[in-house]
């Protein structure tokens, strides 16, 4: 009978949990949030406002427009960003610009955003009003030659460490290891439970305050090739050999490679040397290096992606869309893809 | 037999989590319970081992990775590696021969653990990870097969380790998770504290000993059940005929 009841309330709730999903679909799925605030504009001049989406949701969002709804300054054409995958987070570079009229000081600019998703063959559209504070500065002297405009997305200069990045390490490492050496005295004492939940919520606390959980999610959605060993770390400088320079000097056809990198990958030097060296050698060569963790939108729209994973180090040709994943060969195969064998 | 069909359904939830990457989802902001790369094709989630080399790498103290460390520490210690982690159930899979565990070899995973930290550090690189067995199996042999990598010497160091666990695999049960797992390293830290956990009640055990033959670690779970080395399986449950042993949340340590 239990049993009976039990499976009922389930296929219940999976029923409430389907006929719920229409009216939880409208709901808004992407979250906003701007790298700076207030951004800093000058009056009479031009500056960004770095603004981070993210999919919080597991449907895809398509063709997100940003437009100015109200403010002291205007916001030139935004490209709009056509799919922007289930988890994923892309930063939009808002321009602004102030007329040299505009009033100095601190007031609030809203934006509209507009976007779709789709559930099967229900889409929605949402609409959605962000707003961030701007201030509008009045530009000295120096400004004249109009190459001074603050740029909104620099961060203060650092001073110094605060005592907090020192203190809180410290004390939480004690904590942790006097509450591992307490569970061998008193297993399972009250006392050694909350000295855990302390750790844990001050730790995770902390972290999702710095954004770590971000940085994670980063580290885990771009595949290194060298990091996880399916390939030879290179720890010798990229050289172009002799052929190579007179082959790809040969080219008379532009064309335009993009070498797509991230920070902390370890064969994506070796990549970018040996592309580098490439374009010197040919004036119809233009390259162009994207960093990954900053634009992963580009990686997506080009294709690096594979699995979910974006790929580093992956050169693109831009005309025929050919791609080439890791260093293994790097010189015999960009010759092929540029077409100098 | 209710734990193991229990047990069987958890590290089925824990396969399909893990492999989750195959329906289209991308890398999500969770670190995984256990060990599992997330290179990985499919992984939806990130290798908490992985990832403290990474945050090594770049100098960042890891708040968000220790705390989430303590929550799977609190909740089941090591009840991970018998419950839910996949390279986990594949040791089981191959748990042939349940040979009595070498309790000083046993202190091996710390070394493996501590080396593993200490390499981030010194050579700023995740050295493990061009070692390690999980990423053999999940990353290497994928992306072999899908074009992306190819037959060089990381790729022959990776099944050279991947062959030496598989071949320990089958000779000593659970013989990753007993001596090598950095994970499992980790997580038993928390086998006192953990709120999943081996129970026993004295005054039903008459020290037969059904339990440690039934033990795929190796340990003897009537003296040893909260052990770093206990992956809280309960397979020594189902083996105590007497029903002295139990697995279960509690706060109290009753035993």
């Amino acid at each position: 009978m239990k049993q009976t009841t039990g499976r009922a309330m389930l296929i219940a709730g999976l029923f409430l949990m389907i006929a719920a999903q229409p009216i939880a679909a409208q709901a808004p799925i992407l979250d906003f949030a701007f790298e700076t605030a207030p951004v800093i504009v000058p009056a009479g001049g031009d500056s960004f406002a770095n603004l981070h989406v993210t999919n919080t949701s597991v449907q895809e969002a398509d063709d997100i427009e940003v437009s100015l709804a109200e403010g002291p300054v205007t916001l030139a054409t935004v490209e709009p960003i056509e799919v922007l995958s289930p988890f994923d987070d892309v930063w939009i570079r808002l321009p602004l610009s102030a007329g040299e009229s505009a009033e100095p000081g601190e007031s609030v600019a809203s934006f509209e955003v507009l976007y779709t998703y789709c559930i099967g063959d229900m889409c929605y559209q949402i609409l959605e009003e962000i707003s961030v504070a701007i201030h509008v500065a009045v530009v000295g002297p120096a400004s004249d030659d109009g190459d001074t405009i603050p740029p909104a997305d620099t961060a203060p200069a650092e001073t110094g460490v605060e005592a907090w990045r020192i203190v809180l390490p410290i004390v939480l490492g004690v904590l942790l290891v006097g509450t591992l050496f307490a569970s061998h005295v008193r297993r399972r004492h009250w006392g050694v439970h909350l000295m855990a939940f302390v750790i844990l919520g001050t730790s995770l606390g902390v972290g999702f305050a710095l954004s770590q959980d971000q940085q994670a999610q980063s580290i885990g959605a771009v595949l290194c090739t060298s990091c996880v060993g399916i390939e030879v770390t290179p720890h010798v400088e990229a050289v172009l050999s002799a052929d190579a320079r007179e082959r790809i000097t040969a080219l008379d056809e532009p064309m335009e490679l993009l070498v797509f990198s991230a920070p902390w990958c370890h064969a994506c030097p070796y990549a970018k040397q040996l592309v580098a060296q490439a374009a010197d050698a040919s004036p119809v060569l233009t390259v162009q290096v994207i960093d990954v963790d900053d634009d992963r939108d580009a990686a997506d729209r080009y294709g690096i992606v594979q699995s979910g994973r974006t790929i580093v180090p992956a050169i693109l040709r831009v005309d025929t869309g050919e791609i080439l994943f890791g260093i293994e060969d790097l010189e015999e195969r960009l010759l092929s893809l540029l077409g100098a064998t | 037999m209710k734990i193991a069909r229990g047990r069987r359904l958890s590290q089925s939830f824990g396969l399909l989590l893990g492999f989750f990457g195959a329906t289209g989802i991308g890398m999500t902001h969770l670190i995984f319970p256990g060990i599992h790369c997330y290179a990985c094709p499919w992984a939806v989630t990130i290798c908490p081992i992985g990832l403290a080399q990474n945050l090594i790498v770049f100098g960042t103290v890891p708040y968000f990775w220790l705390g989430m460390m303590v929550v799977y520490g609190v909740v089941a210690g090591r009840g991970f590696c018998g419950w839910f982690c996949p390279f986990g159930t594949l040791n089981d899979l191959l748990s042939f021969r349940k040979v009595k565990i070498h309790r000083i070899a046993s202190y091996s995973k710390y070394v493996v653990l501590g080396g593993t930290l200490l390499a981030a550090w010194i050579f700023t690189d995740t050295m493990f990870c061009k070692l390690c067995p999980v990423a053999s199996l999940e990353a290497s042999i994928p992306y072999l097969i899908m074009g992306v990598a190819d037959v060089n010497p990381p790729f022959v160091i990776h099944m050279i380790t991947l062959a030496i666990t598989l071949i320990g695999m089958i000779l000593i049960a659970r013989f990753w998770c007993r001596y090598l797992c950095p994970m499992g390293a980790l997580l038993s830290l928390f086998n006192r504290i953990s709120l999943f956990r081996l129970k026993l009640d004295k005054t039903k055990c008459s020290g037969c000993a059904a339990c440690s033959s039934a033990c795929p670690m190796g340990i003897e779970p009537h003296t040893q059940y909260d052990n770093h080395n206990c992956i809280k399986c309960g397979r020594c449950v189902d083996g105590c005929h007497l029903g002295a042993l139990s697995l279960g949340f509690s706060l109290k340590d009753r035993s």
